[in-house]
């Protein structure tokens, strides 16, 4: 798992040359969030040695709800994305350390954990009118009553699927697929006229 | 536009989700022995009523399950929404 680690990367949004752009205040800041590993991993979520091993491997227990986050340490999350599927994203400074965890207390049991990390690009919206701007692309109720923060969902937005993570009530951070990640960049500015946006520094 | 509720997901957007087609035909139990006529009939024909009607719908950017749906193709109203396999 830490193979890929080593290999150099080139993010799916290196040609529009974001450094360049950046600056200025708007409604909303865009940019390109941290890499992240992300893996997916799927299992009988009413399985209690599942269950175990999960909580074996990482110290946190399943989330339950849909789109219930667990925060695992610095900064990595295991996010409830359907009945037997959940997303295990981490900061790339660990180095693949907390999935190889998780996959060696998986081992022999049922559970399966795939790296899927080149799959997706992660973009950031924050600023007083994220959520306006995402609410004109999708149809889950972004509304903090609703869509608290430390939440998750994964939904369409815009021309593209995208997993959601609301980091506060104005952050959002999207994993997008990385094929989509330019015509959903493009589709995040235009949008973004309306609430002056700017590329974030 | 249709607004599905998800067992799993909650209501989401018609958008998210693929059609599947008619859910109302049941395959033939032993493959091996059914009839050209039985295959045919499962495979090639399907009911087309106005009315209530059961189908797949697939949550392709949701949890990405297969759902069971009731639509009324006329009214557009839905009845009962289950996970196809649960």
């Amino acid at each position: 798992m830490a193979d890929g680690a080593t290999e150099a990367r080139r993010s799916a949004l290196a040609g529009l040359d974001l450094g360049s752009r950046a600056g200025g205040a708007g409604g909303v800041l865009l940019g390109e969030g941290p890499p992240r590993e992300s893996f997916a991993l799927r299992g009988p979520a009413d399985d209690p040695a599942f269950a175990r091993a999960v909580e074996t491997g990482l110290g946190a227990g399943l989330p339950q709800q849909p789109g219930a986050v667990a925060e695992i340490g610095a900064d990595a999350l295991l996010i409830r994305l359907g009945p037997d599927e959940w997303r295990l994203t981490a900061p790339l400074s660990d180095d693949g350390r907390i999935a190889a965890r998780l996959a060696s207390a998986l081992a022999g049991g049922r559970g399966a954990l795939v790296n899927v990390s080149s799959a997706t690009t992660v973009i950031a919206v924050s600023g007083a009118h994220a959520a306006d701007l995402l609410a004109t692309g999708t149809g889950i109720d972004l509304d903090p009553a609703a869509f608290p923060p430390g939440r998750a969902a994964r939904t369409r937005i815009g021309n593209a699927q995208a997993l959601v993570h609301r980091k506060a009530e104005d952050a959002f951070e999207l994993h997008v697929p990385r094929s989509y990640a330019r015509s959903f960049w493009d589709w995040l500015e235009a949008r973004g006229r309306e609430f002056d946006a700017a590329v974030a520094l | 536009m249709l607004l599905i509720p998800c067992p799993f997901c909650g209501d989401r957007d018609e958008t998210e989700f693929a059609y599947g087609g008619d859910a109302g035909t049941e395959r033939p139990a032993d493959p091996g022995a059914a009839t050209d006529e039985a295959w045919t009939d499962y495979l090639c024909f399907h009911d087309n009523p106005k009315g209530p009607h059961r189908e797949f719908w697939f949550h392709r950017d949701g949890c990405r399950r297969w759902l069971t749906v009731e639509r009324d193709t006329h009214t557009h109203e839905l009845g009962a929404v289950r996970l196809s396999r649960p």
